[in-house]
């Protein structure tokens, strides 16, 4: 650096600033970055302030949220039982509030949350909106009290397994469908041929079992009598306000009256904090190119079908 | 005056007074608070209660998961902050804040300043300067101490700034008649 009368000369003025302007361009680009980073390893409003945990459960309850780029909304069970996790773990938090509009799910992944949903030491309030049917009924059960519009869907205490059968749809075209297996009903379910007596009974068999263990869960947790638990076990579904002695729901009303309950049983003034997981541009973004770059050279009629084949031996409750 | 005297302008560098140095910190701090404190107030705000003391206290006391996320944000914060410091007084021996009141960070040779230079400062100078940013313990009492020195000193200097060999000085010119 050059000196001037002892003085070192300092960089020239455009320069300076122009130095100075790019760091404080890259520690904000630093900054918005490292939020990001850190804002996706919380759920909103999981160390935040509030008392009572308000958890969604939207859409399909399914093992995990991995799926078909253009599939439903689905909730991961996993996720949930994490979310009860924090709210349990959270000493602010004294009661979760469960917000269900859902079709149901998989068995194990219903029954997941329900049992997660048993072992929490918290007030646990189902809030049931458009439907809280099948699986998400499961769930709903496991609280220690359900509020549900008069009109909202609830019940459905069944299992589905049913699927399309092409088989006298190939044969009018000759197309022959080859079995080979190893184990007599490896292919049972399949699409492609009739399914045979033995193999109806079969599969009702362990469908029954499913169902067996659901209506147990489902009529402990409600303690219903023997004749409730005879018209539920239809797998029929109910509009709430219609299946009063059936007592599936304990309040009708919506997130107010859920609420109210909440502080008169507490004796509590609430205050909710949402416990949703923020979905980054980034996660949109990765999510979207790599299945969109798989299919695109498969082509996205054929991807379609493949994953309908795989899937149908497809369970739901 | 004597004929044919020579004027000439001649620059000189002096310690840079208490309320220029104020005036500088308080425009690097709103600097600070757009580009670096904001992207993370709203993490902040989610990860903890705000109210009183002891109610914000307690919600971090309690609250494991809380705290972990604070102390993160803490320390993210810290080292952003120590980078915008150190980095401008190093390659250019000003922060904004001290290029819009002219004055600057020079290194010194001698504790005992016989004669001002301006020197740029080495990286670790600049660093071991800016160390009253990080809030925990011990660096936490710098913020009592430091300004006890510059009150107490005839050279303004800071208590890091005496560890680390450095001065912040301003010019002034002077017209000089031979």
């Amino acid at each position: 650096m050059k000196k001037v009368d002892g003085i070192e000369q300092q960089k020239s003025g455009s320069g300076k600033w122009l130095f100075a302007l790019l760091l404080v361009i890259f520690l904000g680009f630093a900054s918005y970055f490292i939020a990001g980073i850190l804002s996706e390893n919380i759920f909103e409003g999981s160390g935040g302030p509030g008392n009572v945990a308000l958890i969604p459960i939207e859409g399909a309850i399914m093992p995990s949220k991995s799926g078909f780029f253009f599939s439903e909304a689905v909730t991961s069970s996993q996720d949930v039982i994490e979310k009860i996790r924090i709210a349990d773990e959270n000493p602010s938090v004294k009661a979760i509030l469960f917000e269900i509009n859902s079709p149901g799910g998989t068995p194990v992944a219903s029954q997941e949350i329900a049992e997660k949903i048993k072992k929490s030491k918290k007030l646990t309030i189902a809030w049931i909106r458009e439907a809280g049917v099948s699986g998400a009924y499961w769930v709903a059960s496991s609280t220690d009290y359900i509020v549900a519009s008069k009109i909202s869907m609830v019940g459905s205490v069944g299992v589905i397994a049913s699927y399309l059968e092409f088989s006298q749809t190939f044969n009018k075209y000759g197309v022959n469908y080859q079995k080979l297996t190893a184990g007599e009903y490896k292919d049972i379910g399949s699409p492609y041929r009739k399914m045979s007596a033995d193999e109806e009974s079969m599969m009702q068999e362990q469908l029954d079992y499913l169902q067996t263990i659901f209506l147990n869960d489902v009529v402990e947790s409600r303690n219903l009598s023997y004749t409730q638990k005879q018209e539920i076990s239809t797998g029929m579904f109910f509009v709430a306000g219609n299946a009063e002695h059936l007592h599936l729901v304990d309040l009708y009303g919506g997130k107010e009256e859920a609420v109210k309950y909440i502080e008169h049983k507490l004796n509590i003034t609430s205050k909710i904090i949402e416990y949703k997981e923020k979905t980054t541009f980034f996660d949109i973004l990765t999510g979207m190119t790599s299945k969109a770059s798989y299919y695109m050279g498969e082509g996205i009629g054929s991807a379609l079908l493949r994953a309908n084949m795989a899937n149908s031996l497809n369970i739901r409750i | 005056m004597a004929k044919g005297g020579k004027v000439q302008l001649k620059e000189y560098i002096i310690k840079a007074s208490i309320l220029r140095r104020i005036i500088a910190f308080i425009i690097d701090m709103f600097i600070l608070d757009f580009v670096v404190f904001s992207p993370f107030s709203g993490l902040v705000e989610k990860s903890m209660t705000i109210g009183s003391f002891s109610e914000t206290v307690n919600s971090l006391v309690n609250n494991p998961t809380s705290m972990g996320m604070i102390m993160k944000l803490m320390a993210v914060i810290t080292i952003l902050s120590i980078a915008y410091f150190t980095l401008m007084q190093w390659k250019l021996g000003q922060t904004i804040g001290m290029m819009v009141l002219g004055i600057f960070v020079t290194q010194v040779r001698v504790i005992e300043i016989k004669k001002i230079e301006f020197i740029k400062p080495t990286f670790i100078k600049c660093l071991l300067r800016n160390l009253f940013i990080i809030p925990v313990f011990p660096f936490v009492l710098l913020w009592l101490m430091e300004p006890f020195f510059i009150i107490a000193r005839s050279d303004n200097r800071r208590l890091l700034e005496l560890l680390s060999a450095t001065m912040v000085v301003e010019k002034y010119s002077n017209i000089n008649i031979d």
